[in-house]
């Protein structure tokens, strides 16, 4: 018979969730991880319930992002999520990796990833942000056959390969009923034209600043990259 | 704790399995625990016993049978099998960031030959169900 028998508790696992955003750019660079945490910092500074899970095993880097201290979470009836500034919920295998490269295969990134969702209890949220990997590997077919009610967010950049990409996974999505819950574009230049992807949340234009405020909710919340990104918050609520 | 979330899953599978196969009773559930993992052996028997009362009805009388399973790593890099115990030691917190995520074993167990990283963890990761026994 050979059951993994985690597969089964993932429904109960996310029934309290109201929407489950997946953040991804599908090509890597494009600054997924930063909307991913600031947006989940405007949610939960706005009052709604929210949530962060960092789904980037071999590149997780929201607790960096949030000045996490990337300690154990606690345990009572499975593991829950740290809590952040503003009630934030997150949880990340960052935590388990003691500040280090953790080389992982297809097969690996399933099993990590089953195990995240299996044992974290979120309880009840309003909103948990996904931050994804890039592509549509292992990782994000997985985390979207079982969590069915999963929508993405997509961040693209001006540039071609970007905007490509991303043009083709989404209708790709479109075919499989996997609903966009919206695209940021990021790096966004003053005069540009828009991304053509719909429907746009946010125009987020380069921000010098941002480095300086990482590490940092609320000076990440400050900068003019959380301003020009408030608006993709402003329309998910 | 950890261990309660896990268990959890198992009563859950055992339901879904008796729904599935119409099964009006589930006798018995083996459970395999990986090695790896540490997972806490009496543990899982006390929560056990504390979901299976609240399970849906067939569920309710199941015997948990529990195995352990020994980890063996194969090497990727150079074709070497090798057991945990051929490893440096891991100290109480690696061992308990490998009890929450097996996969984090890839950044402290390497491979006792080549040093490499990258290796199969063929057996021994964490838990399976080997079998749901029931009546119809």
């Amino acid at each position: 018979m050979n059951l993994d028998p985690r597969l089964y508790a993932v429904e109960e696992r996310f029934c309290g969730v109201k929407r489950v955003i997946a953040v991804s750019g599908w090509k890597g660079g494009v600054g997924k991880s930063v909307v991913s945490c600031v947006l989940a910092l405007q949610l939960a500074a706005k009052g709604r319930k929210t949530g962060l899970l960092d789904l980037d095993f071999t590149g997780a880097s929201d607790h960096l992002v949030l000045g996490a201290e990337p300690a154990f979470p606690k345990e009572t009836d499975g593991v829950e999520p740290h809590l952040l500034a503003h009630g934030l919920k997150f949880m990340s295998s960052a935590f388990f990796l003691g500040g280090k490269a953790v080389p992982m295969r297809g097969g690996e990134v399933v099993d990590a990833l089953r195990e995240l969702i299996a044992i974290t209890r979120w309880g009840e949220l309003d909103y948990l942000i996904v931050d994804m990997p890039p592509g549509i590997g292992d990782a994000t077919l997985e985390f979207s056959r079982l969590v069915r009610k999963t929508e993405f967010l997509a961040v693209v950049t001006p540039s071609v390969l970007s905007a490509s990409l991303a043009a083709k996974t989404v209708a790709l999505f479109e075919e499989w009923g996997i609903t966009l819950a919206g695209v940021v574009e990021n790096l966004a230049p003053q005069d540009g034209g828009a991304s053509s992807l719909a429907p746009a949340l946010a125009r987020v234009a380069y921000d010098p600043a941002l480095e300086s405020a990482l590490g940092s909710p609320e000076a990440l919340l400050k900068t003019a990259f959380a301003k020009d990104l408030s608006a993709a918050a402003d329309r998910l609520v | 704790m950890h261990e309660w979330a896990l268990v959890d899953s198992v009563v859950k599978a055992a339901e879904a399995v008796a729904r599935e196969s119409s099964l009006k009773t589930v006798g018995e559930i083996v459970l395999v625990l990986g090695e790896l993992q540490s997972i806490d052996r009496q543990a899982v028997d006390t929560i056990f016993a504390e979901l299976k009362a609240r399970a849906a009805e067939p569920v309710r009388n199941a015997r948990l049978v529990v195995e352990s399973e020994p980890t063996v790593f194969k090497c990727r890099a150079c074709g070497k099998t090798f057991a945990e115990k051929d490893c440096a030691a891991l100290d109480p917190v690696e061992k308990e960031a490998v009890h929450f995520l097996p996969e984090a074993a890839r950044v402290y167990i390497k491979c006792p030959a080549c040093k490499s990283p990258d290796f199969k963890l063929e057996k021994g990761r964490g838990i399976y169900v080997r079998e749901i026994r029931g009546e119809q």
